[in-house]
């Protein structure tokens, strides 16, 4: 505005023709500078809690309490404290756990899910719609509605205290995503290159392990990288169907002892939040791209 | 097509089918069962339950305790994630739609942490943050000892903690939605000097109506069956934030009653297969329209 009726006398007509051009440029100045008060409001709403956990990871256990905004009193205790199987913690165990759960969900849901959207996406069978809803239906049951039947089978069977039993209801809850995501992803691969392939002499197999899975690859990665990220982060069922010697990180988190009789450990449970938190936030950061395609893969083309 | 008949598509699907079929539908089933026993956690009903007819199902259904369980549940979907998280998602990735690169990855990458860390970490993070001696919120308001939020407050902290967790799925999925919008109809719009309100509601809503309805059902039923409130609030203080999952966890696992926790998750299942075919019905109207 100020530069507009700065410009008098002769400048005036040439500013008058500039005035529309001016308008939706400082119309859109406002709205970004309100914008970008937003968008700062959303940064300290999103990040004040993991800082606070972060600065409380390496408090001194004394000053727990202690409300200084920025680190003081830093120390490693608390990740000692997290680690310490004298005080009854088992969180070393509990993420060697968490890795040996999630890594197995991980391939046998990415290839259960690979086979089933594989024939959903190419093959026309009659009931294909019948076992997409079925897959989608399915991912809507409420874990906890569970819990309670799933607990009495794996009692039954003697399942109780072994990784099966963590492992197998994980893909179970994995594969509606993974099937309906990777539906999405090969419903968008070049099918007439499998045809070539086959017209050029290999076999269907052929043409599907050397010419389409390489292109798939992407998809496959994703969908992967978000079945990990669910049965990392599944507490549930592992709270109920897990014991000392199989416990993940979620539930080992939970029932965490501190150095300090009759207080609640925060400082070491922020430790081991922490831990639980890297692999994660370094897989958002790196991955992120991947994370939102595959997220949104199947809410928008679906 | 080719050369891959029948069988071997059933070949190709049972696996995943045999995996759902029977850690999710049959246990689903299973309920049914459950629901007309006595099963107990502990004790002489846990070796060997005995059928006790409808007796579980005539509880839940004049249990008052049920009905309040429900009415949070459905105060918390609608406040939290229909209105709360699909708004401030839309509005993020509206306002995001124009900012640098760098800002956008910034500001995606935030949402999606608080999206992607386990609950049960965040569920601490937010206790510590929201505690009445220390509390984060405490101190910022320069109260000590100050208001014990997650006491006094329980819904409402629900809401906004599911609030903060939930947002990153609608603004990705709004951003993705967004960007089908074409650019001339926006530009249109502008030239013909069309308010914020009415470009929302004559450009771009009709281009983004079929995923903000998919957004909306998805975030509906995944906080439908939410259980992190539990390890917040645990359902309390007396009963008050009780919403559904954590009713049904409170009477099987706390309570020890698995056979009348079976008669409520079957209710519970029913109202889930009653929203899952809304969105399947909604889903195919809006493919064939």
């Amino acid at each position: 505005m100020a530069s507009t009726t700065a410009v008098g006398g002769r400048g005036g007509l040439a500013s008058a023709a500039d005035r529309p051009a001016m308008r939706p440029r400082r119309r859109f100045t406002f709205a970004a500078a309100r914008s970008y008060l937003g968008i700062v409001i959303i940064v300290v709403f999103c990040l004040a809690p993991f800082y606070w956990m972060v600065v409380t990871a390496f408090r001194n256990v004394g000053y727990t309490f202690d409300t200084t905004p920025w680190p003081t009193h830093i120390t490693l205790d608390n990740f000692r404290t997290a680690f310490s199987t004298s005080l009854g913690n088992h969180f070393g165990r509990a993420l060697i756990n968490s890795l040996i759960i999630g890594v197995c969900t991980t391939i046998l849901a990415v290839a259960a899910g690979c086979f089933a959207a594989y024939a959903i996406a190419r093959l026309d069978f009659r009931g294909k719609y019948l076992v997409l809803g079925l897959v989608l239906g399915a991912s809507m049951f409420p874990g906890v509605a569970l819990l309670t039947p799933l607990f009495q089978l794996f009692t039954n069977v003697h399942w109780i205290g072994g990784y099966q039993a963590l492992i197998i209801p994980d893909i179970s809850f994995a594969l509606p995503l993974t099937v309906y995501t990777l539906t999405a992803f090969f419903a968008e691969l070049p099918w007439e290159l499998e045809e070539a392939a086959v017209v050029d002499g290999c076999t269907p197999g052929q043409a599907f392990r050397k010419v389409l899975l390489p292109l798939a690859a992407p998809g496959l990665f994703t969908t992967a990288i978000l079945a990990f990220i669910s049965s990392w982060n599944e507490f549930l069922l592992a709270s109920e169907l897990s014991n000392d010697k199989t416990q993940p990180v979620t539930v080992a988190v939970a029932q965490f002892t501190g150095s300090q009789p009759h207080q609640e450990p925060y400082t070491a449970v922020m430790a081991a939040g922490t831990i639980v938190t890297v692999p994660l936030v370094i897989m958002v950061l790196l991955l992120q791209r991947r994370i939102v395609a595959g997220l949104t893969a199947g809410g928008v083309k679906g | 097509m080719v050369g891959l008949g029948r069988s071997r598509a059933v070949a190709f699907v049972a696996p995943a089918l045999v995996l759902i079929g029977v850690f999710l539908v049959f246990p689903a089933f299973w309920t049914l069962y459950i629901g007309v026993t006595n099963y107990r956690l502990t004790g002489a009903a846990a070796k060997a339950p005995e059928v006790v007819g409808l007796d579980n199902y005539r509880g839940v259904l004049s249990d008052p305790a049920f009905y309040r369980s429900l009415w949070l549940t459905l105060i918390y979907v609608l406040v939290s994630a229909a209105v709360g998280q699909n708004v401030l998602g839309f509005g993020l990735a509206w306002a995001l739609r124009g900012a640098r690169r760098a800002i956008r990855r910034l500001i995606e990458s935030l949402v999606l942490l608080a999206w992607v860390l386990p609950s049960s970490v965040v569920a601490f993070l937010w206790i510590a943050m929201l505690d009445r001696d220390a509390g984060t919120v405490n101190m910022l308001l320069g109260q000590s000892p100050g208001t014990a939020w997650l006491v006094q407050y329980p819904m409402t902290a629900l809401v906004v903690f599911n609030i903060w967790r939930g947002t990153a799925f609608s603004m990705m999925l709004y951003s993705a939605a967004l960007s089908s919008v074409p650019p001339s109809h926006l530009e249109t719009a502008r030239v013909v000097g069309s308010s914020t309100m009415q470009t929302l509601r004559d450009v771009v809503l009709p281009h983004i109506r079929r995923h903000a309805l998919t957004n909306t059902l998805l975030i509906t039923l995944w906080t439908f069956n939410d259980f992190t409130p539990f390890l917040l609030t645990a359902g309390g203080p007396d009963h008050r934030s009780e919403v559904a999952p954590v009713y049904i966890y409170n009477t099987a696992i706390v309570g020890g009653d698995m056979g009348y926790s079976g008669a409520v998750s079957l209710v519970v299942l029913l109202i889930n297969l009653l929203l899952a075919l809304v969105y399947l019905r909604a889903a195919r109207a809006g493919r064939s329209s």
